[in-house]
């Protein structure tokens, strides 16, 4: 099933959808963890907030996550060190310890059913070439006063030459958490608005944001969107990636709960176990590529699937999905005001997106609320690193330059529609343009252009998702064109099949 | 190195004319090609500065060079507006192009008249 096994196991919640015209202190846009924590936190605090999210709550990539909260981070606390100093990833480490206390309370509070147990984080190396990444990494978690252990055999049954361990880190399920919390909103604060998709954002006096159906004029907006939405100086310094994710579940083998990473290089696999009613489950998480640059997608699946059977005894694979993410340039995430007056945003977040949803939610709160935040420098959104952010500024933003080439006249996946296979998308060159051409399993043919409405790349078809990904910042959109995720605000201009092939 | 500039220059204002025949148009500009004009001008520019920082000769063509900053100006302004999707009107990509032209007018002119 092409789902995330959290949706899947979540409960069914559903909130209207925006048909009117109003006015709010505080607009939020999209309702993952980081939109409703936000949202529950500011309410709690009296501010009255609008959320608007384009699907369903904990529909995009809050529900697409693994679920595993930490305090330690994707690029590892060593490399944070290295680029940033020992206070500032100790910082990285207690803010994240934090952030995973508040979801712990809120749980308890509400007693939200989301499956929430401490677990410990383990990071292996399977062969002695990556020892000295696990060496530094034990070193830089015992100097934050994290709970290290080094360790020379796992709880799974994988040959490991050195591996970390660090107790009370947290799994969950993100899409039950993030609905149960929604649930739990003052109401008399906040109003939730479903399948409200923000088109337009008009920055006068006050903020005007439109959807098909209605408009909020509010004060203040916070962009829990991943990327922000639209154009931003910073979408330089944020580089989208997409992970693949598959919950495989098995005949035998009961394992004890954790968070697995493996240091191995070209694949980057991580896992986890879930229990799902009486069934056994292992996470296998990984492939790691630029968005809509690569010829095959499905394979990622394929290769999660052998990594799955040469470990675990699998009956089948249940559940596929995945998920995107933006590493910043400098390593830590973006957090707070914009280059716009009012407009707040959160992003950057890599793959740690969950434990750094809630603290920007945190530090948002209180950002708005006036009161101080002991983390809001360190994350501060307008912040200006060239000397840190330099070597992957010019390494992304060379590819992105590669990525507009890909519009030269003449160049194309297709020279006809008939190249195109049930099911199938390719880009094919229509009267001087280039068109992103969709054929459905019935072999109707869907026209759009193909240059992405954000900053006019070449959208590229991925064959596993069914979606027009734009592979220079991120946009992605449906085999029809519409809007899934990413920084642009508008679907891709519809083309006439007349003038077609 | 002044021909060297120029035919990257001249480059540049064949790729120029391509595009604005799509701003005439109001075609979507390409931006691999818009990204290809303007690395083949800045070289070109880069390559004048250097002569003229370098050479010994008496015209160091710095009257072209401002010519071709002036057109230079104009064309990052109409890239950063185009790639925001906000409108600009044609006449001035009219009038990047003409002042790009008599940039190369101008230098040739100099370097035939030598």
């Amino acid at each position: 099933m092409r789902q995330s096994i959290w949706k899947a196991a979540a409960q069914k919640i559903s909130f209207p959808s925006l048909n009117e015209n109003i006015s709010t202190e505080i607009a939020i846009v999209g309702g993952g963890i980081t939109g409703v924590t936000a949202a529950y936190l500011l309410a709690r605090s009296g501010r009255k907030v609008v959320l608007l999210e384009a699907g369903t709550i904990s529909g995009g990539t809050s529900g697409d996550s693994t679920g595993n909260l930490y305090a330690m981070v994707d690029k590892r606390l060593h490399h944070i060190q290295s680029k940033w100093g020992k206070e500032t990833a100790a910082n990285v480490a207690r803010s994240r310890g934090e952030a995973i206390n508040l979801v712990e309370e809120l749980i308890k509070r509400h007693q939200i059913d989301c499956s929430f147990k401490r677990v410990p984080w383990y990071l292996f190396s399977e062969t002695e070439k990556k020892d000295k990444t696990i060496e530094k990494e034990i070193e830089a978690a015992a100097h934050y006063g994290l709970p290290v252990e080094e360790l020379h055999e796992l709880p799974l049954p994988i040959k490991v030459s050195t591996a970390i361990k660090v107790d009370g880190q947290a799994q969950f399920n993100p899409a039950a958490f993030v609905k149960g919390l929604a649930e739990k909103i003052d109401s008399t604060n906040c109003r939730i608005f479903e399948n409200s998709e923000v088109y337009h954002i008009e920055k006068e006096e006050e903020l005007v944001l439109s959807t098909a159906t209605g408009t909020v004029t509010a004060q203040k907006v916070i962009l829990a969107t991943h990327t922000p939405k639209g154009i931003y100086g910073l979408q330089t310094a944020l580089y989208p990636y997409r992970e693949y994710a598959i919950a495989a579940r098995l005949n035998s083998g009961d394992f004890p709960d954790g968070i697995y990473w493996d240091t191995e290089a070209d694949f980057h696999t991580s896992m986890r176990t879930y229990r799902k009613g009486n069934d056994n489950y292992v996470l296998v998480l990984g492939g790691h590529h630029k968005v809509g640059q690569e010829d095959d997608y499905s394979r990622f699946y394929r290769k999660l699937e052998q990594n799955a059977r040469r470990y675990f005894d699998v009956a089948d694979i249940e559940y596929e999905w995945s998920a995107q993410h933006y590493k910043p340039a400098d390593g830590l995430p973006y957090i707070g005001e914009s280059s716009d007056d009012n407009i707040y945003i959160a992003t950057g977040f890599s793959t740690d997106g969950l434990t750094y949803g809630v603290l920007s939610a945190m530090i948002l709160d209180d950002q708005l609320n006036g009161r101080k935040n002991s983390w809001s420098d360190l994350y501060k959104a307008s912040r200006f690193t060239p000397v840190k952010s330099a070597k992957n500024f010019i390494k992304e933003n060379i590819n992105v330059a590669k990525q507009y080439l890909k519009d030269l006249p003449g160049k194309a996946e297709a020279e006809s529609f008939d190249e195109i296979a049930a099911g199938q998308g390719k880009v094919v060159e229509v009267d001087d343009e280039k068109w992103a051409v969709f054929k459905d399993e019935n072999g109707q043919v869907h026209c759009q252009s193909a240059v992405c409405t954000h900053m006019d790349c070449i959208v590229d078809w991925n064959d596993a998702e069914k979606s027009w990904d734009c592979p220079c910042h991120g946009s992605r959109f449906t085999a029809t064109g519409e809007v899934i995720e990413g920084p642009a605000f508008s679907p891709l201009d519809k083309r006439n099949l007349r003038s077609g092939k | 190195m002044v021909i060297t500039a120029v035919v990257l220059i001249s480059i540049a204002i064949i790729l120029g004319l391509y595009l604005l025949t799509l701003v005439v148009k109001k075609k979507t500009i390409p931006k691999g090609v818009a990204l290809i004009h303007g690395t083949f001008a800045a070289l070109g520019i880069i390559v004048l500065l250097i002569y003229a920082l370098t050479t010994s000769s008496h015209h160091k063509h710095w009257d072209s060079l401002v010519i071709f900053l002036v057109a230079a100006s104009l064309g990052i302004y109409l890239f950063s507006k185009d790639i925001r999707h906000l409108e600009f009107p044609p006449w001035m990509a009219v009038l990047h192009g003409a002042i790009g032209l008599t940039g190369l007018g101008w230098i040739l002119y100099h370097i035939m008249g030598a």
